[in-house]
């Protein structure tokens, strides 16, 4: 079975992708109009409510660049996955009832539709478009990118196949990727994200298992071996230190309120009672799939620094070595399956939002009303902004990497800082006003932009989108303190006061 | 203190600790080195060396975003102005994350001191605390949620009389309206 290595993990991914286009398939019927495109026409049930919402947040970070966060850092990247319990229960607290509500009451089909309603301005709905657009084409193209990659590694490792373009491999894993947004929209991808889900709680547990065992004394041995090289590498802090670690911890406990791929999921639940069964579930599937993560950093951390396992040419190659040394064939196989999986559910749903904002918002806000049509331009918009980030995604790796760098900060930090002032607390709070929010969206964008372009780098490895969060939210609270209370629509207040 | 103007506060120390902890970057030895044999590795080196200038300012860093988080939950738990039944255990779950972060700080000063100590768990004593204690201790909010869901979080009642301003209804139901009690809402 071992010299099949490479064919089992192909045969997996084939699989993988024919269910995907199934999927997409089944989905097409169901996709009557833009509001099931965009929305899933706001009817989704507990369970595939909690797997997308889980998985749609792990993107393929989770399974690579994570464990190479761990290998390289040690403990210090473990402080991202604790945020997963404070994240998950401040999302559901702050927006689980008030955004649904507000979703029902004015019809919503994205996240700047629900913006524009709560504080009755167009120009909120364009800034918070905008954030979601820039985000989107720098998720999304380095999400094309690693999707290619990976699938030129597994081809690679096919001696019938052998070497493939990447080119090839980008065309071949967008196609299955557009194939099944175009026919079925959020909903074609929700249901994937139930097969993706599924594959990484399965992969990240016999992965983690693994880890344990890869090492003599399993955890306790890898934490001697640890201690004995750097003391730090194993403390609570890891090798970037206090500000560093605590820097993440707020930015990501704060910021899983503000990823507008995962909160717009809240709108598309069947009922607001639902969230009492989507919280845990959700939580539970992250927190199982998020094993990996610290299982195989700390793994081929201690196999590196024992002579077990020789060094490694970059972090990003922890998890693949680990797979490809220490992992039943068929493990690495369900495992590289899941890998694809984790990075095309966080693909679809990214793609989704994007289009949204281009077919959806931005011409409403400068129209005032939808486009004509607009389920027909919805697939144009899909296949054109797959297109789009697959170019350039393509044309920063051969040519100018610092373009995808730049377009990288809209990122994380970039959402937490644009949306848990406008967002979480504004759909809590009465008083925010539509000056405080469009300030505070302004200059989120703003700062993470001059931060990246200007090269500012804080000391103590204290993470730049923290400087903007917190930015932001001083800005939305002083203005909107500072201000009248506004007058809001009489539907709008109650739901804020529900 | 009103719930919004807490959260300002809060930020506005937040920004406090953070700008002072930069103004005083030149200081104290690199927080992390490269790995002498083994180039794609990182080391902490001497953690009391280079925690010492920073250890105030993360503590004090780290004690404020969880109050900062607390006041976020409570935020979103309130209906009108009142927490109802939420708010004593909030403020228990609160302490408890607070004394939390206090112990892996206290464990972390131990290990510094001794690195060597048997492990906890299969890990140091402040890592443990940190992945045995500070990981999973949030849930304790989710409970509060869980637990409050149908008689606090959600009243089915409230909802439908909500959800009825959706529909057609006469003129006056589409008449923005200030809020009914400024107060209410700060």
């Amino acid at each position: 079975m071992e010299a099949q290595r490479g064919a089992i993990t192909l045969a997996m991914l084939v699989i993988y992708g024919l269910a995907c286009i199934a999927v997409g398939l089944w989905a097409l019927g169901r996709t009557r109009n833009s509001r099931d495109f965009f929305a899933a026409g706001r009817n989704l049930g507990v369970w595939v409510s909690s797997v997308a919402i889980f998985s749609t947040l792990l993107s393929g970070f989770g399974f690579v660049g994570g464990p190479g966060l761990v290998y390289r850092m040690g403990t210090s990247s473990v402080w991202l996955v604790l945020t997963s319990v404070t994240g998950y229960v401040l999302t559901f607290a702050l927006l689980a009832k008030r955004l649904k509500l507000i979703a029902e009451l004015r019809d919503t089909v994205s996240l700047p539709d629900a913006v524009a309603a709560r504080y009755g301005s167009e120009t909120s709905r364009v800034l918070t478009a905008l954030a979601i657009l820039l985000g989107v084409m720098g998720y999304l193209a380095t999400q094309l990118l690693a999707m290619a990659m990976v699938l030129r590694d597994v081809l690679r490792d096919v001696p019938a196949i052998g070497e493939v373009s990447l080119v090839a491999c980008l065309v071949i894993s967008c196609a299955v990727l557009a194939f099944y947004c175009v026919t079925g929209g959020i909903i074609a991808s929700v249901y994937t994200d139930m097969l993706q889900g599924a594959v990484m709680i399965v992969a990240a547990l016999l992965v983690f298992v693994a880890a344990q065992a890869s090492v003599e004394g399993g955890f306790a041995g890898m934490s001697r071996i640890l201690v004995a090289d750097d003391p730090e590498s194993i403390g609570p802090w890891g090798s970037l230190g206090m500000l560093a670690c605590l820097s993440w911890y707020f930015l990501f406990l704060l910021g899983t309120a503000g990823q507008p791929h995962v909160i717009t999921k809240l709108m598309m639940m069947r009922r607001i009672a639902d969230a009492k069964r989507i919280l845990p579930l959700s939580l539970a599937g992250y927190t199982l799939s998020a094993l990996l993560w610290i299982g195989v950093g700390l793994a081929m951390r201690a196999l590196v620094l024992s002579g077990a396992h020789p060094e490694l040419a970059s972090p990003d190659a922890a998890a693949p070595a680990f797979l490809r040394h220490y992992a039943h064939p068929l493990l690495a196989g369900v495992v590289f399956a899941g890998l694809f999986a984790a990075i095309m559910s966080t693909a679809d749903a990214f793609l989704n939002i994007g289009v949204a904002a281009v077919v959806h918002d931005i011409p409403k806000a400068l129209r005032g009303r939808p486009l004509h049509a607009e389920l027909r331009w919805a697939r144009l918009g899909t296949v054109a902004l797959t297109a789009l980030a697959a170019a350039f995604a393509l044309y920063s790796h051969e040519v100018n990497a610092r373009l995808v760098a730049l377009l990288g900060v809209f990122g994380a930090g970039t959402f937490a800082a644009a949306f848990v002032p406008v967002v979480a607390l504004g759909f809590n709070w009465k008083r925010a006003t539509a000056r405080a929010a469009n300030v505070a969206l302004a200059v989120s964008l703003m700062l993470n932009l001059a931060l990246e372009l200007l090269g500012i780098r804080l000391p103590y490895g204290i993470h730049g989108g923290v400087v903007a969060l917190t930015a932001s939210l001083l800005l939305f609270l002083g203005i909107s303190l500072a201000s009248r209370p506004p007058v809001l629509e009489r539907d709008i207040a109650a739901a804020l006061d529900a | 203190m009103r719930l919004p103007a807490l959260l300002f506060a809060l930020a506005c120390a937040i920004a406090l600790v953070l700008a002072a902890a930069v103004w005083s970057g030149g200081a104290g030895p690199p927080q992390s080195l490269v790995h002498p044999e083994h180039p794609s590795l990182l080391r902490g080196g001497d953690g009391a060396l280079r925690s010492a200038p920073i250890a105030v300012h993360a503590a004090l860093f780290g004690a404020l975003q969880i109050a900062f988080f607390g006041a976020c939950f409570a935020l979103g738990m309130r209906r009108g102005s009142s927490l109802g039944p939420v708010a004593r255990p909030l403020w228990v779950g609160l302490l408890l994350y607070e004394g939390m972060f206090g112990l892996l700080l206290y464990g972390y000063a131990r290990y510094l001191a001794d690195p060597g100590a048997p492990l906890v768990l299969s890990f140091p004593l402040p890592t443990a605390v940190l992945l045995y204690g500070l990981w999973p201790l949030p849930l304790v909010f989710a409970w509060i949620y869980l637990r409050h869901f149908d008689d606090w979080v959600v009243d089915e009642a409230e909802i439908e009389r909500v959800l009825a301003l959706a529909r057609p209804a006469p003129d006056e139901d589409s008449a923005p309206v200030a809020p009914s009690d400024p107060g209410r809402d700060r």
